[in-house]
This record gives C-alpha cells, structure tokens and sequence, in this order.
C-alpha cells in the first residue's frame, strides 16, 4: 500500500499497522518523503532538534528501516504522475501519489486532513483506490 | 582528495591514541581510519526502539495538524496545486 507522510510518522511510531501480517511494508512516494524530510528538518516548523530521541528520530525519518517503510523511486511514477497533472488539477506530490497507486495496482492511504481537493475525482475516473484514514485513529 | 572535506576534528587524548593505533596496524594514516569508523557506523542499520517511537509519535500528533498548510505555497510540495490557488 502507498502512504502519506503523515500516515509513514503513525506507522514508524508503531501507532498503526497498516499492512497485514506477510504484507509487504507500506510504501511512500518520493515526493510526500522530501516533505517529511523538509519539514523534520525545518527549524522554523520543528524548532531546535534538542534530544538523543530527536536525532535518531530524525535519522529514521531520513532512511526508514525498508522492514517497516518504503521510499518509492519516483523514476518509475514520473511518466503516469505527468499524465495525471496534464488532465486533472493536482499537484506534483498529489500526482505522483496517485501515480504510485495506478503503477503498482495497490490502495493508496491518506490521512482526512491531507486529501487534495481534486484527489477524489481522480480516484474515482482512474480506479485508483483511495482510502482515507482519520488522522487520529481511535484508541 | 577532490571529493573530500577538510574538518578539524578535536579529540581526547585517547582517541587520538586509539586512531594512532589503529592506524599503525593497519598501515594507514589516521585519517583513513577516521573515515573508515564513520563509514561503518553510517552503514549500521536504525533501529527503532521506545524512546525513539515516542518521539516519532509526539512528531506526528503535531505534524499532522500542519501537514496540509506546511508547504502550501510551495508549487513543489503543496497539497493542492498553488497556481490554482492564486488564480
């Protein structure tokens, strides 16, 4: 399955399983990673990183174990990411997560205060399968 | 050495005996065994453990209710697309 950035946090925290067990892990495209990576890094969201756990869990967000999260290669997502940008309103990221659930045939997984406006649409004409999780799931 | 940084490095006295060692067993300079360490420890898988996962999951709590906004009026990593926005 293909995830958000906030969705690879929940799963990299132990928060949520998202696979079934004999699954492979969950992926994430390129794209939604370097936002993670940007923001993780971006001292004016983040403020200094100041603790042991901080760094490491600032390693592990640059390169997550592949046993629990997936960092896509875009190279294979480029030319169907592009295809969707042409005929819909999407971005770049929204695209190539998209892409990633058309070229590899999985569901793709988004937490509800991440979904792009157009993202449903989309979904819907190319039979992409677009589950949207809650960003705070029940305990 | 075109690809190389220079750093100056300060050590303990132990450490620097340590590199000197090392570096005499193996016929090397202190440098290149330097760099050999950091390679080994970069190579080192991460593991996850509960500290770490705390740390993560207190990340994502606050990460997930800026996500949308963080990058908005960026074309790059924006959400939705930013042109359309403005127009």
């Amino acid at each position: 399955m293909i995830v958000d950035d906030h969705l690879a946090l929940s799963v990299l925290s132990g928060r949520r399983s998202l696979s079934e067990p004999g699954e492979q892990a969950p992926s994430i495209p390129w794209g939604f990673h370097f936002r993670l990576v940007r923001a993780v890094l971006d001292t004016r969201t983040r403020g200094r990183i100041s603790s042991r756990a901080d760094e490491q869990m600032r390693a592990v967000i640059m390169a997550p174990p592949a046993e629990l999260l997936r960092v896509l290669d875009p190279r294979h997502l480029t030319l169907t990411a592009a295809r969707l940008m042409a005929r819909y309103p999407v971005s770049v990221v929204g695209a190539e997560l998209l892409a990633a659930g058309i070229v590899l045939g999985v569901p793709v997984h988004v937490t509800d205060g991440n979904v792009g406006r157009s993202w449903h649409d989309i979904a819907l004409a190319e039979k992409i399968e677009l589950r949207v999780q809650p960003a705070n799931p029940p305990n | 050495m075109w690809c190389m940084q220079r750093t100056n490095v300060y050590l303990t006295e132990a450490q620097s005996e340590f590199l000197e060692t090392r570096a005499v067993a193996a016929g090397t300079t202190r440098s290149a065994v330097l760099r050999d360490l950091i390679d080994t420890a970069a190579a080192q898988p991460v593991t996850v453990d509960a500290q770490i996962q705390r740390a993560l999951a207190e990340f994502a709590d606050n990460y997930g209710g800026v996500s949308k906004r963080l990058f908005e009026n960026d074309p790059e990593l924006s959400i939705d697309p930013v042109e359309a926005e403005s127009r």
